[in-house]
C-alpha cells in the first residue's frame, strides 16, 4: 500500500521536458506552457543530445533549468535523467516537446486529481490531435496481440472521457507521477530505449498497489511523434525491440487476468440495437476479465440470412473477431431474437433476448426450451416467458449505456433562435406511434410559440412514402413547427451532442424491448416523456421523467409477424397533450428531472453494472 | 395570399403629414408627386400579385419551398433535408454528422419562421 501523502504540505512539482533536435517543437510548447498556471513548478528540459540549434537556444531561456546529455539516451533514460534531476520532495510531470498547453489550468487538475486519494500514483490526460480529434484517453494492452491501443479511436471530440477515472494505463506524453510513486518504483524501466516503458510502468504501478487515472477534464493538444517523425527506420527497429522485452515480462499475467470465458454469438455490425449492445457489452466484458469470443449468429438458413460485413471496429472487438472459436465452447450466450436460439454451440446454452409485446412467439418459447437457462433485460419479458411456457430458468440481465460518451456536460450545438426544442427518434411504424406524436404536438402549440419538435425518422420500408404518410397527418401550418432527420445515420458516439442539443426527449412507443434512446438521453440530462409501459420501466419513472399514461393494453397490430396475438401499450393522447404543454411551461422542474435521470443512468445503468450481472451469473454457474 | 393590412387611403394620409411647413404651391407639387408614386406602387402591387397567384397555381410544394428559402437569403436546399418537401426519398441511409446536420438544420429555419416570445 503506498504511503499516505502529507496534506499539509505543498506539492512541488518538477516539469521534465524531454527534447531531441526539432527547437521549433520545443519552442512552441515552452511558448504555450509558460502562458499556463505553473505554480509551484519548475521546468527541467532534458536535451538528450540536440544536433542542431536547440542547446544554444536553450542556454538564452533564463525561466528553466537544462539537463544536458552527451548524447541521444533515447526515450527511457533521458526521461529518467530528468526525474534524478527533481528535488527530491517533488513529483514529476514528464512531458513530451510535442505537447501545446491550451488549458491554464492543466497542471493545477492533474495535480489534485494525483492527489485525491492516497493510492494514485500516475495521472495523464486527454490528448487531442492538431485537427481535434481524440488520441488518447488511457490505454489497454491485450496478450493476444501485445499491441497498447490507445482509448480514443481518433474520434472527434464530443467531450468523451472528460470524467476522472482509473484505467489499465497513460501514454506518458503527459505523465504526472507522485513522489510517493516514485520512490517506490523508481524512473521509467531501463529495460526499453522507447515504446512500451509506459504501459510496463503502469502495469507495475497497478500490482504494487497503485493507482492509475486519466484525468479526463485536461485536455493538451500532442502532435504526435514529432520528434522522431522523421526517422521510420528507427522507429520500427526500437519498437520491435521493446515489444519483445514486453512480451517477456508480461503476456503471462496478462493471460492471468481472465477469470472467465464466454462465447457471444450474435450480430455487432448491423444496424440494430443487438448490435449496439453486442459491441458494448463484448468491450466491457472483456475488460472486466471475462475473455469473449464471437461468432455472427445470422447468415444463412435464419430469419437473417445475409453475411456479416467486417467494418473497422475497435482493436478490441477485431481482437475477439479474430480470436478462434471452440467447436463447444464450454459456455456460449446466444443474443439475438429467440427464433436463433437453436444455433447455440455451447455446452451451457443461454438465450439472450427481448420483445416488444407482452408475450413470445410458441417458437421462441420452444427454443429457450432448449436453453440452460434464459436471459431477458426487463420483467415485462420475463412475465412474457413465463406465461408461454418456459420451464427453464430465467433471469432479468440488463442492458447499459455508456456513460463516458452519454453525459451531461460537453459538446452541444444548441438551436440559436432561442427556441425550445424536443427530440424523438424513431423507426417509421405502428409500434413508434409516430401519427400520435406528431398531431398531438402540431395541434398543442401554435407556429408562433418558440418550441419545435425535431424528429429523427429512419425509414427502411419500400412500401410506404414517408412524405405521403407524413402528409396524410394534415398537420397544421398554424400549429407546433416539426423538423425531420431523415434516414440519417449519425456515428453512434456522436449522438450524445444531439441528445445535449435539444431540451426534452419525447417518445410514444406502444411498447420497447429495452428503451436505448431513451436511456441514452437521461444519461445525457434530458427530461422525457415516455409511455409508462414496457421494458423501460426498468430505469423510467415519475422521479426521473415524466411517464406518459395508458389507455390501456391494445392488440399489437404490426407487420412484425413476431407480434401477432400480443398486446402492446395504447399510450393516452389527453396525457400527452398535458404533458407536452407541461414540460413547455416549467422547464426548470423538467432540468432538475433530466440531471436526476442523469445521475440515476450513472450510478445503475452503465455497461458496467451490466457486465457485472452476467460475470455475478457466470460465477454462480461455474462455481 | 393575405390582404394589406394597410389601406392606399391610410397610406396617402400618412404621407402629407409634413405639408403644414409647405407653401400652397409647393405642398400641391408634393401632393401631386406622392399621388403618382402611390398610383405606380399600387400598379406594381398589383403586377407582383398577379405573378405570385400565378406561381401559387404552377408550383408545387417542394418549388414554392426553394423559392421562399431564395427570398430569405437562404441557398435554394439545405445539404440535408427537415421538411418531407424537400427530401428525395430514400430507404437508404445516409452517412453524415451531427455537427453540420444541426448547424444546418438550424440555418435553415427561415426568418419568417422564426417566433415571438410567448
Amino acid at each position: 500500500m503506498p504511503p499516505e501523502p502529507h496534506p499539509q504540505k505543498p506539492h512541488r512539482a518538477t516539469l521534465v521536458l524531454l527534447a531531441w533536435n526539432r527547437w521549433d517543437l520545443t519552442r512552441r510548447c515552452l511558448e504555450s506552457l509558460r502562458r499556463t498556471s505553473l505554480d509551484r513548478a519548475e521546468i527541467v528540459v532534458v536535451d538528450n543530445g540536440s544536433t542542431d540549434e536547440t542547446p544554444e537556444r536553450l542556454g538564452e531561456q533564463d525561466d528553466i533549468r537544462v539537463v544536458t546529455l552527451p548524447r541521444n539516451l533515447g526515450y527511457v533514460r533521458g526521461n529518467n535523467a530528468g526525474i534524478a534531476a527533481a528535488p527530491s520532495d517533488a513529483d514529476v510531470v514528464l512531458l513530451n516537446n510535442d505537447l501545446l498547453f491550451e488549458q491554464a489550468d492543466w497542471l493545477e487538475r492533474l495535480r489534485d486529481c494525483a492527489h485525491s486519494t492516497p493510492e494514485v500514483g500516475i495521472v495523464g490526460c486527454r490528448l487531442l490531435l492538431p485537427d481535434g480529434r481524440l488520441a488518447h484517453a488511457g490505454t489497454y494492452v491485450l496478450p493476444d496481440t501485445l499491441l497498447g491501443q490507445q482509448i480514443g479511436g481518433l474520434e472527434k471530440d464530443v467531450s468523451q472521457y472528460t470524467d476522472r477515472r482509473e484505467v489499465e494505463g497513460i501514454i506518458f506524453a503527459c505523465a504526472y507521477l507522485r513522489r510517493e510513486f516514485l520512490d517506490a518504483l523508481g524512473g521509467l524501466p531501463e529495460e526499453y530505449e522507447s515504446y512500451f516503458e509506459d504501459t510496463d510502468l503502469c502495469l507495475s504501478a497497478w500490482e504494487r498497489g497503485f493507482r492509475v487515472m486519466l484525468c479526463g477534464d485536461v485536455s493538451l493538444v500532442h502532435d504526435e511523434h514529432g520528434s522522431t517523425q522523421q526517422l521510420p527506420g528507427t522507429r520500427e527497429e526500437v519498437f520491435q525491440h521493446s515489444r519483445r522485452v514486453f512480451d517477456r515480462r508480461w503476456r503471462k499475467k496478462l493471460e492471468a487476468r481472465y477469470r472467465h470465458g464466454l462465447a457471444w454469438q450474435s450480430v455487432m455490425n448491423l444496424p440494430s440495437g443487438y448490435s449496439v449492445s453486442t459491441r458494448a457489452l463484448l468491450e466491457t466484458l472483456d475488460e472486466a476479465g471475462v475473455r469473449m469470443a464471437y461468432q455472427y449468429v445470422y447468415g444463412p438458413g435464419t430469419p437473417y440470412p445475409l453475411p456479416e460485413p467486417e467494418p473497422m471496429l475497435s482493436h478490441r472487438l477485431n481482437t475477439i473477431r479474430w480470436r478462434s472459436l471452440p467447436q463447444r465452447p464450454p459456455v456460449s450466450v446466444v443474443f439475438g431474437q429467440g427464433d436463433v436460439f437453436r444455433r447455440n454451440i455451447g455446452r451451457y446454452k443461454i438465450g439472450f433476448t427481448m420483445l416488444e409485446v407482452d408475450g413470445f412467439p410458441a417458437d421462441w418459447v420452444r427454443q429457450a426450451n432448449g436453453m440452460d437457462e434464459v436471459w431477458v433485460p426487463n420483467e415485462l419479458n420475463r412475465q412474457g416467458f413465463l406465461d408461454g411456457g418456459l420451464r427453464r430458468p430465467i433471469y432479468k440481465i440488463p442492458l447499459g449505456v455508456d456513460t463516458h460518451y452519454f453525459h451531461p456536460g460537453g459538446v452541444a450545438h444548441r438551436n440559436p433562435h432561442g427556441e425550445m426544442v424536443l427530440l424523438t427518434i424513431l423507426e417509421w411504424g405502428e409500434r413508434k406511434a409516430p401519427g400520435l406524436l406528431l398531431q398531438t404536438f402540431n395541434e398543442v402549440f401554435s407556429a408562433r410559440e418558440p418550441v419545435r419538435l425535431v424528429c429523427k425518422i429512419i425509414s427502411r420500408d419500400r412500401e410506404i412514402s414517408l412524405p405521403d404518410e407524413i402528409r396524410r397527418l394534415e398537420l397544421s401550418s398554424a400549429g407546433g413547427r416539426i423538423s425531420y432527420l431523415f434516414n440519417l445515420d449519425f456515428p453512434h458516439y456522436q449522438l450524445p451532442a444531439l441528445y445535449r442539443s435539444v431540451d426534452c426527449f419525447v417518445s410514444t412507443s406502444r411498447g420497447e424491448g429495452w428503451g436505448m434512446p431513451l436511456l441514452e438521453a437521461m444519461a445525457c440530462g434530458l427530461p422525457a416523456i415516455a409511455t409508462n409501459w414496457g421494458a423501460h420501466q426498468e430505469f423510467f419513472h415519475e422521479g426521473v421523467g415524466y411517464p406518459l399514461r395508458i389507455r390501456g393494453t391494445v392488440p399489437a397490430v404490426a407487420r412484425c409477424p413476431y407480434y401477432e396475438g400480443f398486446r402492446w401499450a395504447d399510450p393516452d393522447p389527453e396525457h400527452l397533450r398535458h404533458l407536452l404543454r407541461w414540460v413547455y411551461e416549467h422547464r426548470e422542474e423538467g432540468a432538475a428531472r433530466g440531471a436526476a435521470a442523469a445521475r440515476e443512468v450513472a450510478t445503475h445503468w452503465t455497461w458496467e453494472s451490466a457486465a457485472q450481472a452476467i460475470v455475478e451469473r457466470l460465477a454462480v454457474f461455474r462455481g | 395570399m393575405a390582404d394589406d393590412p394597410i389601406r392606399p387611403s391610410d397610406l396617402r394620409s400618412r404621407l402629407v403629414d409634413g405639408r403644414a411647413s409647405m407653401t400652397k404651391p409647393e405642398a400641391e407639387l408634393e401632393i401631386a408627386r406622392l399621388e403618382a408614386r402611390v398610383a405606380a406602387l399600387e400598379e406594381a402591387l398589383v403586377v407582383r400579385s398577379r405573378e405570385l397567384r400565378l406561381l401559387i397555381e404552377h408550383l408545387d410544394e417542394r418549388e414554392l419551398l426553394i423559392l421562399s428559402r431564395i427570398h430569405a437569403g437562404l441557398p435554394p436546399r439545405p445539404r440535408y433535408a427537415f421538411e418531407p418537401a424537400l427530401w428525395r426519398e430514400t430507404t437508404e441511409l445516409t452517412t453524415a454528422e451531427v455537427e453540420p446536420v444541426l448547424e444546418d438544420l438550424w440555418r435553415s429555419i427561415a426568418p419568417h419562421e422564426r417566433h415571438n416570445a410567448p
